[in-house]
């Protein structure tokens, strides 16, 4: 591993981990995920020698790992075994309005999850967005319009800690 | 987002939210969205959002990593030996994920 790949994988991972962990909603799999994501990873750096940020890289990695994995995992278990888990504890964040953000995102679908990371969160361009999504970038402009509806929508219903308990 | 002409689309507004417009087509935007006070209205509550949500998830950057990452480094020397598999699993264990 040289001075640029430790740079660059530094850089990188801290997103990697928080966008397995939205991937998964679990820690332990988002764990195992990072893992499997950084094995390959460093099998293949030198597909990307001349990328300074390996966000997209990495996450397009580690989505179609979740996906291979999720498809696998749906075969062998009930869905009723997989219930999500929050990706924070909501009770840790100080801010109440980042709670309640919190507790509305949370209860998104994955999809709409995920387009609110990527181009919401980590600043993507659309189009690296829909390369690592492998859709349209039409798909990604609308669910990304979708998300921020049903985001505000659950951010405007405001605390109702009974409905967020709801899995 | 690529219009030539004033026409503002759905697509424009969310690449104003998310600060991704020329400053050509940005001037087109917010001259649309003075003239429109509801949407702007809409946007400003988008970005609002999505600012709040950067600022919540931005709290799960902020864990130890670089701490933890700094174990990697006095490690590095040794690491440089190993195998992919296993640098991939020591880096895991520095951060302790």
């Amino acid at each position: 591993m040289n001075e640029s790949t430790d740079i660059r994988l530094r850089n990188a991972i801290p997103a990697l981990r928080r966008y397995s962990r939205i991937l998964t909603r679990d820690p332990h799999r988002a764990e195992d995920l990072v893992q499997d994501c950084l094995e390959r990873a460093l099998r293949r750096m030198h597909q990307v020698r001349d990328l300074s940020d390996l966000r997209p890289w990495l996450f397009t990695i580690a989505y179609r790992l979740h996906i291979s994995q999720w498809r696998r995992l749906k075969s062998l278990i009930t869905p009723t075994e997989t219930s999500p888990e929050p990706i924070q504890d909501a009770t840790q964040i100080p801010h109440l309005e980042w709670k309640e953000v919190i507790n509305a995102f949370e209860r998104l679908s994955d999809e709409h999850r995920q387009v609110l990371l990527l181009a919401g969160v980590e600043g993507l361009e659309y189009e690296t967005v829909s390369d690592i999504l492998g859709v349209p970038i039409g798909t990604v402009m609308s669910r990304l319009s979708r998300a921020r509806d049903a985001l505000h929508r659950l951010v405007d219903q405001g605390d109702r800690p009974k409905l967020r308990r709801v899995k | 987002m690529t219009q030539p002409d004033h026409f503002v689309t759905e697509d424009d507004l969310h690449a104003w939210v998310d600060e991704l417009l020329s400053p050509e087509r940005l001037r087109i935007v917010e001259t649309w969205l003075d003239a429109n006070p509801e949407v702007r209205q809409r946007v400003m509550t988008w970005r609002k959002e999505r600012s709040l949500l950067r600022a919540a998830l931005g709290a799960d950057l902020e864990s130890p990593v670089s701490e933890r990452f700094d174990n990697l480094q006095i490690h590095k020397s040794k690491l440089r030996y190993f195998n992919a598999p296993q640098m991939a699993a020591s880096i895991a264990l520095a951060l302790s994920i």
